[in-house]
This record gives C-alpha cells, sequence and structure tokens, in this order.
C-alpha cells in the first residue's frame, strides 16, 4: 500500500514538472489564436475563440515568407556543405591507419569553444571590405563552422557500427575501396546521415548572433526578424506568438523524428541513447 | 608507375588516401579559425572605431590595459560567472533528479522522453520572447498567478534585483532537460550484476545509490557538465531578447558586452581585445575540459 502511494506521488511529482517545461511552449501556441483584446486580457484566457487573425497578420505583405525561405535556404545550403565535407573526414577517420586520429577530431569540435564575438569580429570586418555582407554566402560559411563538428562527430559514430565486413566483401567482389564506400557504407549509413543532417538544419534554423550581425534586409533570417515585432508598433503578443510558432513548429517535428538520435548529435555522440 | 599510384589513391586503395578525405575540412576549418584568430590578435592591438576608420592606428596593448580597468568588464565578467555557476548547479541537480524519475519506468515514459526534448531544441529567440511574454509585469501569467497567491507583483527583467535570476530560471528551463535525457541515457546502461551483488550484501537503497550508481554514472554526468559548461560560455540570444543585457548591465555577460562594444559602440579594437581575452579564458579552462571529457568518455 505505503509502496503503491509512492509511486503514484512520484509519478504525480514527474508529469507535474513535465507540465511545467512544456507548459510555455503551449502558452506560446495558444497566444497565436487570441485575438488583441484576449491576448491582453486579465485573467489570462485558457478558454476563447480561437482566430488565425495573427497568422493572417505576419503572412500578409509577404515578407515573412521570404525571411523564412530565406532560413530555409541557409539552413539547407550550410547543411548540404556541412555533409560534404564532413562525412569523407569521418569515414577517413574510421577506416584508414591515421595517426592521432583522435587529436583530430578535438580539434574539429574545438571549433565549438571559440568565443562567438571572436569569431565574427574578424569575419564582419573582413565581408565588409569584399561587400559580403547580407549574403547567404557569408552565413553558410559561418554556419559550417559548427556543422561541421557535429557532421563529423555523429557520423565517426555512425561508421564505427557499421561492420568493416560489408565493405571487404564488395572489394573481394572486384569494387574498388571508393565504390564499397558509395555504394555499401553509405547507403547503410542513411539513418545517420539524415539524423546528421537534420541535427545541422536545427542548429542552422536556430542561431541568432551571426544572423544578427552578418545579414540585413535582403537574407535577414526568421530569429533575427521575429525580435523586429518588438520594437515596432509596441509589442504585438499575438504576431509575435504566430511568428514564433510557425519558426519553432519545424524544429519541433524534425527533433520528434529523430529524437532517438538528438541526444547523440547534441553530445557529439558521447551519449548513445 | 607513379600515374597509377595516383589512380590508385583517388579510388582510396592506399594507406595515404586518408588525405584526400580530411584535406577538404582541415583547408576549410583552418581558414575559418586561424585566420580569424591572428586577425582579431591583429585588431586588438589597434585603436580602431568603426564609424572613424581614417584614424585606426597601432595602439599596443591600450585595449587591454584599458579593459583591465573597465568596470563593465568586470561587471560583464562576474555576470558571466554568476550564470554558468548557478544555472550548472541547478541544470544538474534538477536534470539528475528529473533522469532519476524517469528511470523508474512508470506510466508513458516514452511520451515523457519526447515531451523533455522540447525546450532544448525550441529556437532560443522563440524561448526569450515566450518568457518575455510569461514575465511581464502587467499582463504577464506570472504575476498573475502570484497575485492569485497573494504575492506582490514584480517587473522581474526590468528591476535589477531580479532580473539576474529571472534570465538564468529561463536558462534552467531551456537546458535541464538536456541534461536529464543525458543522465537518462547513463541510467538506462547501468549493468545489472553489480546491484545483484549489492542486494545480495545487504546494502540499502540509499548506499547503493551512493557507491554504485553515482561512480558509474560519473561519464555521463560530466558529458552533460562539459556541454553545458560551454555553451553557457556562449549564451547570447536568450538574454540578447529579454534584456539586451540591462537594466543597466545588470545582466550583461561577457560575450554580450563584446557584442555591443563592437556592433552598437563600434569599438573593433576594444571589441577584438574581449573576443581574445575569452579566448584565453577559454584555452585555460579547455585544458582541463577536454581532460574531463577524455577520462569520461
Amino acid at each position: 500500500m505505503i509502496r503503491k502511494l509512492k509511486n503514484v506521488s512520484l509519478a504525480l511529482l514527474l508529469w507535474g514538472m513535465i507540465a511545467v517545461f512544456v507548459f510555455p511552449l503551449f502558452w506560446l501556441f495558444l497566444t497565436s489564436l487570441k485575438t488583441r483584446v484576449d491576448a491582453f486580457s486579465i485573467p489570462p484566457k485558457f478558454i476563447f475563440t480561437p482566430t488565425l487573425g495573427n497568422y493572417a497578420n505576419v503572412l500578409a505583405d509577404g515578407t515573412f515568407i521570404h525571411i523564412y525561405f530565406n532560413s530555409v535556404k541557409v539552413a539547407l545550403l550550410s547543411t548540404l556543405f556541412s555533409l560534404l565535407l564532413g562525412i569523407p573526414a569521418a569515414y577517413a577517420l574510421v577506416r584508414f591507419p591515421m595517426r592521432k586520429k583522435d587529436d583530430f577530431a578535438f580539434w574539429v569540435l574545438s571549433t565549438r569553444m571559440a568565443p562567438p564575438i571572436m569569431v565574427i569580429l574578424p569575419f564582419y570586418l573582413m565581408f565588409k571590405e569584399f561587400n559580403l555582407l547580407d549574403t547567404t554566402f557569408s552565413l553558410v560559411v559561418i554556419y559550417m563552422t559548427f556543422g561541421l563538428s557535429f557532421v563529423l562527430w555523429m557520423m565517426r559514430s555512425y561508421f564505427n557500427s557499421i561492420p568493416v565486413d560489408l565493405e571487404d566483401s564488395a572489394r573481394i567482389d572486384g569494387a574498388t575501396r571508393l565504390g564499397a564506400f558509395v555504394k555499401v557504407t553509405l547507403p547503410l549509413s542513411a539513418p545517420g546521415i539524415a539524423a546528421a543532417s537534420i541535427f545541422t538544419f536545427i542548429m542552422s534554423w536556430n542561431e541568432f548572433l551571426y544572423a544578427l550581425i552578418l545579414t540585413g534586409n535582403k537574407t535577414k533570417t526568421a530569429p533575427v526578424a521575429v525580435t523586429s515585432y518588438i520594437t515596432f508598433e509596441g509589442i504585438r503578443w499575438g504576431e509575435i506568438a504566430a511568428a514564433g510558432t510557425m519558426i519553432v513548429l519545424p524544429v519541433l517535428v524534425f527533433g520528434i523524428v529523430i529524437q532517438k538520435y538528438l541526444i547523440q548529435g547534441m553530445t557529439m555522440g558521447g551519449v548513445k541513447s | 608507375m607513379r600515374k597509377h599510384r595516383l589512380k590508385q589513391m583517388l579510388v582510396l586503395e592506399t594507406d595515404n588516401a586518408y588525405r584526400l578525405l580530411i584535406a577538404p575540412i582541415t583547408i576549410f576549418l583552418l581558414a575559418v579559425t586561424v585566420f580569424p584568430t591572428l586577425f582579431a590578435l591583429y585588431t586588438s592591438t589597434q585603436h580602431y572605431l568603426l564609424y572613424e576608420p581614417y584614424n585606426k592606428h597601432f595602439n599596443g596593448l591600450g585595449n587591454y590595459l584599458f579593459m583591465l580597468q573597465d568596470g563593465r568588464f568586470w561587471g560583464a565578467l562576474k555576470n558571466t560567472l554568476v550564470f554558468m555557476s548557478v544555472s550548472l548547479v541547478g541544470e544538474m541537480a534538477l536534470g539528475t533528479l528529473l533522469a532519476l524519475l524517469l528511470s523508474r519506468g512508470s506510466f508513458g515514459v516514452g511520451l515523457a522522453k519526447t515531451l523533455f526534448l522540447l525546450p532544448t531544441i525550441t529556437t532560443p529567440v522563440v524561448v526569450g520572447l515566450i518568457w518575455v511574454m510569461l514575465y511581464d509585469p502587467q499582463f504577464g501569467l506570472i504575476n498573475y498567478a502570484l497575485g492569485k497567491l497573494g504575492l506582490a507583483p514584480q517587473a522581474w527583467l526590468a528591476s535589477d534585483k531580479t532580473a539576474i535570476w529571472a534570465v538564468i530560471l529561463v536558462d534552467i528551463w531551456e537546458w535541464t532537460p538536456f541534461v536529464a535525457l543525458v543522465v537518462l541515457a547513463g541510467l538506462q546502461s547501468l549493468p545489472v550484476e553489480p546491484y545483484e551483488a549489492a542486494t545480495v550484501d545487504g546494502a540499502g537503497s540509499m548506499q547503493k545509490f551512493i557507491h554504485l550508481t553515482l561512480p558509474l554514472l560519473t561519464p555521463y554526468l560530466l558529458i552533460a557538465f562539459v556541454f553545458r559548461f560551454m555553451d553557457l560560455f556562449r549564451w547570447f540570444d536568450t538574454i540578447y531578447v529579454m534584456t539586451k543585457g540591462g537594466p543597466g548591465t545588470a545582466t550583461e555577460t561577457l560575450n554580450l558586452f563584446g557584442y555591443l562594444t563592437g556592433f552598437t559602440f563600434m569599438n573593433m579594437g576594444y571589441a577584438a581585445a574581449i573576443g581574445i581575452t575569452m579566448l584565453m579564458i577559454m584555452i585555460f579552462l579547455a585544458r582541463y575540459v577536454l581532460r574531463l571529457i577524455k577520462w569520461g568518455g
């Protein structure tokens, strides 16, 4: 009896804490469906007539859609180039006799520890000099600095889990090592590549500081744009919540899709779940 | 013969072909790490205000000497340390507690794990905006709830007494689930045998926790610690959205201070000196951090 009571209370404690962690996101979504009057009502309303007015307002003049797709473009390109450079290196670390493998991997990881302000300042000055501010190129280059370390670390641990025998038998059948890599190992790594891609995409999509400094009106990304809703005509909670929901939604969906790999990605393969 | 060797290398048949595979990433990363470091080092020795570029000149250690006497720098350093230590302790303690609750395998743990992922992957800028809404002195839910409990409303983000704690709370909200999920992965990989042996020897559950679970969990706790540590040092987005370092400089971290110096006050030389100083702090700490990773992993 006491044991049962303990179990129930611990489960209640757990779900109470989960509620605390999820509630703010739920509140964002709820606010996005409120009219201006409902959004500022006291007491705060949980039950009201939902409206899509805020979404209509945000999407009305086309600017946000443009910014949104610009964000997609930047995140896709950073992901693509991170994969192109990261996958071969990860393969080399796993399959070739190479000295100081770990040092190499940690060197790539150390780029993550560099203070952003020190990284961005020289790039800002240089991009300014060459008229590259407010271009997709400049943002993609910067995002690759962290995208590469994720791809390298995640793919290294994924390639490690694929038996080398499979490649060996393909080579006995006459394939070159390159052929075996492309035709055998890469297709088998598809889930890992998908996870690493989505992960890099989310990181680029969420990034704010570099985008704030490097972009202007042409290449502004969604996180930078949404902060400008604050300073426009006062704070428009409904619109902010609608824009915020649209920014967060793809991330949450993608995140849930790859949840098995997410913690692994965030810890650079340090934790496998 | 040579041509043959080259061809063999291109299809990765030779042992040194790994050079081909790691060359692109190496060249790219050298270009984007070594170059900016040298350039920042050079800029930090210049008097360089972006709005008067004609007046750029060598300044020696001037920027660094100025920094050492700048109260705002020391304030930002202090804020960074407070942010880092309070958030780290809070996230590690709460995260471990949550992981222990989750590992009991009660009702709906799969769903719970999924829900826990959400705060950590939510776009940080949006996290900031949500909490600006919740903290709003007039219309925010938090003051409303406190009012119901008979407590006085607070201007959470606008008062220099509460702002720093309000901002820390948001980071704890955002990142505790990450710690919880890392520790949970550790709990789920624990071997069974030592526990059986301990039970045979008559150990209580508290003894088992202290003498078995904690030591076995150490690598996972370290990983969570190290990654939170690195990211807290770079923390920017949510603070920028919520307070921009204010009120006054109450929530200004080193990162934010460097950003404002460079891109609001346009003082490139000084901002570079701040960046280099942060790099040196990080290099100093990274030696220990990397040792921790290698030891734990």
